[in-house]
C-alpha cells in the first residue's frame, strides 16, 4: 500500500496550507457582525488557488456561520453550485474560443468543413495542418506527440469516411429515433406526402410545433450540386390571411437530409400555405414547400 | 424544495428500483457476454468478473438507457454504451480502491486486498480497455458518426475524471486544508459527475436524437444530480447501515476531503483544527479508531452533517430545475419519470 507523503511546500496549483506544518493559530476577530451572504464570496477566482486565503476568510466564504438557518444553507448551496458550474462552462468556452482562433487564423470560418467543391476530407486535412502549424512553437516532445495524434486522426478519418459511405445507404443509419412532440423531430410520413420529387433527394425530416394537425410537403427540383436552401414566408390562397413566417429549410451537413422546421401559431386559420424554396446565394427557385393546417 | 406532491413523486419510490432492476438486469447480462475467460483465469479473468458480479446499483448505465429512450431511441441502440459505462465504472473502482486504500466494496473485501495490488492494477487496466469494445461494436448498430461522437465523449469524460481524482488525491497527499465548498464541488464535478451523470445523459441524448441536440445543458443537470448523489454517498459513509456495502467512516479513515470534513475544520477552534490536521497528516494505518470517532463527534457538534445534507438538498432542487428545461418538452414516459425521480431517489437509497 502507498503511504501518503506529507509535503512541506505547497505546489503550484495546489490549494491551501499544509496542516502538519502549522503553528498554533489565532483566529482574528471578524470585522463583520453577521454572516456574509454576498455570492461573490462563495467562489474564489482561479487566480487565487495557488495562494492560501486567511482562515477567517475561508470560513466566511462558505457562509456556514452559527446563526444560519436551514434555508440559508440550502440557498447558499444552490448559488454555490451555479457559480461552480458557470465558471467551469466559461473556462471551457474560453479554451474552445482560443483553440478555434489558433486553428483558423482569422477565426471566421471555424465551422467551415467543406471546400468549394464539397470536399470534406481535404478540408479536414487543411484544418489539421493549421492546428499543427499553430502548435509549432511548442516543445519538441509536444510537437512529436501532436504529429502522431494528427496522423492517427487522419487515418481514422479516412476509415470513418469509407464507413460512412457504406452505412449511409443502409436504412439502419436513419433508424433509432422514434420522434417526439413539441419541436422534436418526426420521421417522414410513410405515405410519401413529404417526399421530395427529385429522386436524388432523401426524404426530409419534419419538425412541427403546432397544437393542430398539419401536413407538410417539400418538393425539390432535380439539381446538379448541393445548395443552401432558404424559404420565404408561406402564403395562403387568400392574400388577406396572415402568412406563416416561422418556417425554415436546411440540409443536415453530414447526410444532406433536408430538415424542415415549421411553427404554426395557435390562431392560424386552417388552409394550405405555400412558398418557394430558393438557393440562398442566387435566389433561384429550387422547389416548393406547402403546409396544410387542418382544422 | 423536495416536498413533491405530484403523481411523479408518488410513483418515484417504485419506479426507480423497477427500472434499475429492469435495465440493470439486461445490462448486467450484456456485460457478462463481454467478460472473457481463458488463461490466466485466476490471475486475470476471475478478477475482471469480480466487481461486476458483486452487483451494484447500475444507476449510470440505466441513466444512459433511460435518456436515450426518453428521446425516442430503442433500448438496443443504447445497450452497448451502457455496457461500456459499467465496465469502465468497475475498472475505475478497482483503481480508486487502491488509491484510497479502501477495504470494502459492495460488502466484500476490495480486489487488491484479495489478490494484491499488482494484479488488481492489471485487472483495472484490462477492464478499462475492455470497456472500449462495446463502443466499437456500436458501429454496426448506430453507425460510425454516432460511434465516433461517443468515443469523443468517452475521451472527455475520462480526462475530467482523472483531473478530479488527481485533485482529491493531491489534497490528501499534501494534507491541504482551507478548502472551500467551491473547491469540493469543482472536484466532485470532475471526479464523480462526469462519469455518474453527465456522460450517461450526454451519450443517451446523442443516441436518442442522433446527434441533433446540443449536449451542453446536460453538464448542468448532470452536475447538480451527481453532486447531490456524491454528498449523499459521503453522508451514508458516516451514517449508513449494514446495507451500505463500504467501510463505515471509511472516508475519515482515508482522509477524504468531504463537505463535512471541510465544514468541521472551518468551524473548529484553533486547537481542534491543529488536532484534526495532525490526525489527517498520519498515514491511514497510524490513525486510531479513537481519533476517527473524535472527528466524527466533532462533526455532530458543529452540525457538519446537517450542513452537508442541506447543501445536497439544494443541489437536488437545482437538478430538478435543470431537468425541466431539458426534459419537459418530451412526451411523458417511464424513462422520463425515472430521470426526474433520480433527484429525489438519491436521498432514499441506503
Amino acid at each position: 500500500m502507498t503511504t501518503p507523503k506529507r509535503s512541506h511546500e505547497p505546489r503550484s496549483g495546489d490549494r491551501g496550507h499544509v496542516m502538519a506544518e502549522r503553528k498554533r493559530l489565532r483566529r482574528p476577530d471578524p470585522a463583520r457582525t453577521g454572516p456574509i451572504r454576498d455570492g461573490a464570496h462563495y467562489l474564489r477566482d482561479s487566480q487565487s488557488w495557488g495562494s492560501a486565503a486567511p482562515q477567517a476568510e475561508g470560513a466566511a466564504s462558505n457562509g456556514s456561520g452559527p446563526g444560519e438557518t436551514m434555508e440559508d444553507v440550502v440557498t447558499q448551496g444552490v448559488k454555490l453550485g451555479y457559480k461552480v458550474i458557470d465558471e467551469y462552462l466559461r473556462q471551457g468556452q474560453r479554451v474552445a474560443e482560443r483553440l478555434c482562433r489558433a486553428a483558423n487564423g482569422t477565426g471566421d470560418d471555424s465551422h467551415k468543413q467543406r471546400d468549394g467543391n464539397g470536399n470534406l476530407e481535404s478540408s479536414v486535412d487543411d484544418l489539421l495542418d493549421r492546428v499543427r502549424r499553430s502548435y509549432k512553437d511548442l516543445g519538441g516532445e509536444m510537437e512529436d506527440m501532436l504529429e502522431r495524434t494528427i496522423h492517427l486522426y487522419k487515418d481514422m478519418w479516412a476509415v470513418w469516411m469509407d464507413g460512412v459511405e457504406l452505412v449511409l445507404r443502409s436504412p439502419l443509419f436513419v433508424s433509432g429515433f422514434a420522434g417526439t412532440e413539441n419541436g422534436y423531430r418526426h420521421p417522414p410520413p410513410r405515405d410519401g406526402s413529404s417526399r421530395a420529387d427529385a429522386s436524388s433527394t432523401p426524404p426530409p425530416i419534419v419538425e412541427i410545433s403546432s397544437k393542430r394537425p398539419a401536413r407538410v410537403a417539400l418538393r425539390l427540383t432535380p439539381r446538379s450540386g448541393p445548395f443552401e436552401p432558404r424559404v420565404h414566408a408561406l402564403h395562403a390562397a387568400d392574400p388577406a390571411i396572415r402568412p406563416l413566417t416561422e418556417v425554415s429549410v436546411r440540409l443536415e451537413p453530414d447526410t444532406v437530409v433536408p430538415i424542415v422546421q415549421v411553427r404554426i401559431p395557435d390562431d392560424q386559420p386552417p388552409g394550405t400555405y405555400t412558398g418557394a424554396v430558393v438557393d440562398r446565394e442566387s435566389n433561384a427557385p429550387q422547389g416548393t414547400l406547402s403546409v396544410s393546417v387542418l382544422s | 424544495m423536495l416536498n413533491e406532491t405530484s403523481t411523479d413523486a408518488i410513483l418515484t419510490p417504485q419506479l426507480i428500483p423497477e427500472l434499475l432492476n429492469e435495465y440493470g438486469t439486461l445490462t448486467r447480462a450484456a456485460v457478462k457476454r463481454y467478460l472473457p475467460s481463458g488463461t490466466p483465469q485466476n490471475y486475470l479473468y476471475d478478477l475482471l468478473a469480480d466487481y461486476p458480479e458483486r452487483g451494484g446499483k447500475m444507476m449510470r448505465s440505466t441513466l444512459c438507457i433511460a435518456t436515450a429512450c426518453a428521446f425516442g431511441a430503442r433500448f438496443e441502440d443504447a445497450l452497448g454504451s451502457a455496457v461500456a459505462i459499467e465496465l469502465l465504472h468497475n475498472a475505475l473502482l478497482i483503481h480508486d480502491d487502491i488509491e484510497d486504500e479502501s477495504q470494502e466494496r459492495r460488502g466484500r473485501p476490495t480486489l487488491h486486498l484479495l489478490h494484491g495490488i499488482p494484479l488488481a492494477i492489471n485487472a483495472g487496466d484490462t477492464l478499462s480497455l475492455l470497456s472500449l469494445r462495446p463502443l466499437t461494436d456500436n458501429v454496426a448498430r448506430i453507425g460510425p458518426r454516432l460511434t465516433m461522437n461517443i468515443l469523443e465523449e468517452v475521451q472527455r469524460m475520462a480526462w475530467e475524471s482523472a483531473e478530479g481524482q488527481a485533485m482529491e488525491l493531491g489534497w490528501r497527499r499534501d494534507n491541504c486544508h482551507d478548502l472551500s465548498d467551491a473547491d469540493y464541488l469543482t472536484m466532485v464535478l470532475k471526479k464523480t459527475c462526469w462519469l455518474a451523470s453527465i456522460y450517461p445523459c450526454r451519450i443517451g441524448a446523442l443516441i436518442g436524437t442522433r446527434g441533433r441536440m446540443s449536449l451542453d445543458p446536460f453538464i448542468r443537470f448532470g452536475f447538480f444530480l451527481g453532486a447531490a448523489f456524491q454528498i449523499q454517498d459521503d453522508l451514508l459513509n458516516l451514517e449508513g447501515d449494514q446495507r451500505y456495502g463500504k467501510e463505515l467512516q471509511g472516508d475519515i479513515w482515508e482522509g477524504k476531503r468531504t463537505l463535512m470534513l471541510n465544514h468541521v475544520y472551518r468551524s473548529a477552534t484553533a486547537d481542534e483544527q491543529q488536532r484534526i490536521g495532525d490526525i489527517l497528516a498520519l498515514a491511514r494505518e497510524q490513525r486510531s479508531a479513537r481519533q476517527i470517532d473524535w472527528i466524527r463527534r466533532l462533526m455532530d457538534r458543529y452540525g457538519s452533517i446537517g450542513y452537508a445534507r442541506q447543501i445536497a438538498h439544494g443541489l437536488a432542487g437545482a437538478a430538478l430545475h435543470e431537468y425541466t428545461a431539458i426534459f419537459d418538452p418530451l412526451p411523458d414516459s417511464r424513462d422520463k419519470a425515472f430521470i426526474r425521480g433520480l433527484a429525489t431517489w438519491v436521498f432514499e437509497r441506503t
